[in-house]
């Protein structure tokens, strides 16, 4: 791999000489429904952890999403075995949304190692992989979450930085939706633009790299992506710290913050 | 500029006959999609999904994701204040 920062991803084949490393704790974040005989129940990597990132780290309020407080996280994690410093692999179907997502929210959160499984669960099976339908146990710890604001982006911080020259908006949703209407000043560059949809794995380093350039988002840049609710988004991020954007945001809150919470202005 | 989302309203069609019926309420993106995508994978070619989401984020973006497949969308109806039926015909 030759992204700037590649440490973000691991592939198939390292995960399967790690797989019994004591310190590593496997966090499977796909899609899983009693109804569909898809998901975790249905088989997994040994050793790997049920999460579902939308519920654990999300509270409802009012219908709306907002951050689950530092308690919640600190048990969520704790109850599962992972430590402050586990070096953590999380893995979706493919490289998507799920997988960004809870990348993100680890990142917020504070967490320092943390990678994504590359090409996902597909990869893994491609790479001959092992599964397993046993869940493991892991010791409980005393999780300390340390919430990072410089990976995240309000409503609020958003209209402070507004006029200044080095912020960047870029809007992932789908070129429709932007058009649609969008927060004043924004940029669209699709999330799955950063995706190669024949593997599902990130796009090479220098076709990610013009893809951003050319909608202006440069690396002098402090990146804001955003979405409908800050799952898409979460692509883009996972995709501009790959790049080396040492200063990117992830606005989680996203339209339905801004537009259908808040009604500020959009143009 | 006050747009949000504007799901494209499409009656379901009356001879519409669901093979698998999906209740997601109470979800929302990307799990919508997500679901919805998983659910069409277990099904066979020109069979229906019929789906119902309970926020208009969903009932927009889901049938917009499904056209990008490549798949059909028959209804986007809104059931009640909150519920959308979403009709898609596998491709």
């Amino acid at each position: 791999m030759d992204y700037p920062n590649s440490n973000l991803l691991v592939e198939a084949d390292w995960l399967k000489q790690h797989l019994t490393d004591v310190n590593l704790r496997l966090l499977d974040v796909r899609a899983s429904d009693p109804r569909l005989p898809v998901g975790y129940r249905m088989g997994h990597i040994p050793g790997a952890i049920q999460l579902d990132p939308a519920r654990e780290f999300f509270v409802m309020a009012n219908r709306m999403r907002d951050l689950a407080p530092a308690e919640k996280i600190a048990q969520t994690l704790g109850a599962r075995g992972i430590a402050n410093d586990s070096a953590i692999v999380i893995y979706d179907e493919w490289t998507g949304t799920l997988a960004t997502y809870a990348y993100w929210l680890l990142k917020y959160f504070g967490h320092r190692d943390v990678k994504i499984l590359h090409g996902g669960w597909a990869a893994w099976k491609k790479a001959g992989g092992a599964m397993t339908a046993d869940a493991p146990q892991f010791p409980a710890t005393n999780y300390l979450p340390q919430p990072n604001a410089a990976v995240r982006a309000t409503a609020e911080w958003i209209q402070a930085n507004a006029t200044r020259g080095d912020l960047f908006l870029l809007d992932t949703r789908s070129e429709g939706e932007y058009s649609g209407g969008h927060i004043p000043g924004a940029h669209n560059l699709p999330h799955d633009a950063s995706l190669d949809l024949t593997t599902q794995t990130f796009k090479d380093a220098a076709t990610l790299k013009a893809q951003l350039e050319s909608v202006g988002a440069t690396l002098d840049k402090e990146v804001v992506v955003y979405c409908a609710s800050g799952a898409r988004s979460s692509h883009m991020f996972a995709a501009l710290q790959l790049l080396g954007y040492v200063r990117a945001r992830n606005y989680d809150g996203s339209m339905m913050d801004w537009a259908q919470a808040r009604g500020l202005p959009m143009e | 500029m006050t747009a949000k989302w504007n799901p494209i309203i499409v009656p379901t069609p009356r001879e519409v006959q669901p093979d698998f019926e999906f209740d997601l309420k109470g979800e929302v993106c990307p799990y919508t999609f997500v679901k919805s995508k998983l659910a069409l994978e277990m099904l066979e070619p020109s069979q229906i999904l019929q789906v119902v989401v309970d926020n208009d984020e969903s009932a927009t973006n889901v049938p917009k994701s499904m056209t990008n497949e490549g798949h059909l969308v028959l209804g986007t109806e809104k059931l009640n204040e909150k519920d959308w039926l979403l009709t898609f015909k596998k491709k």
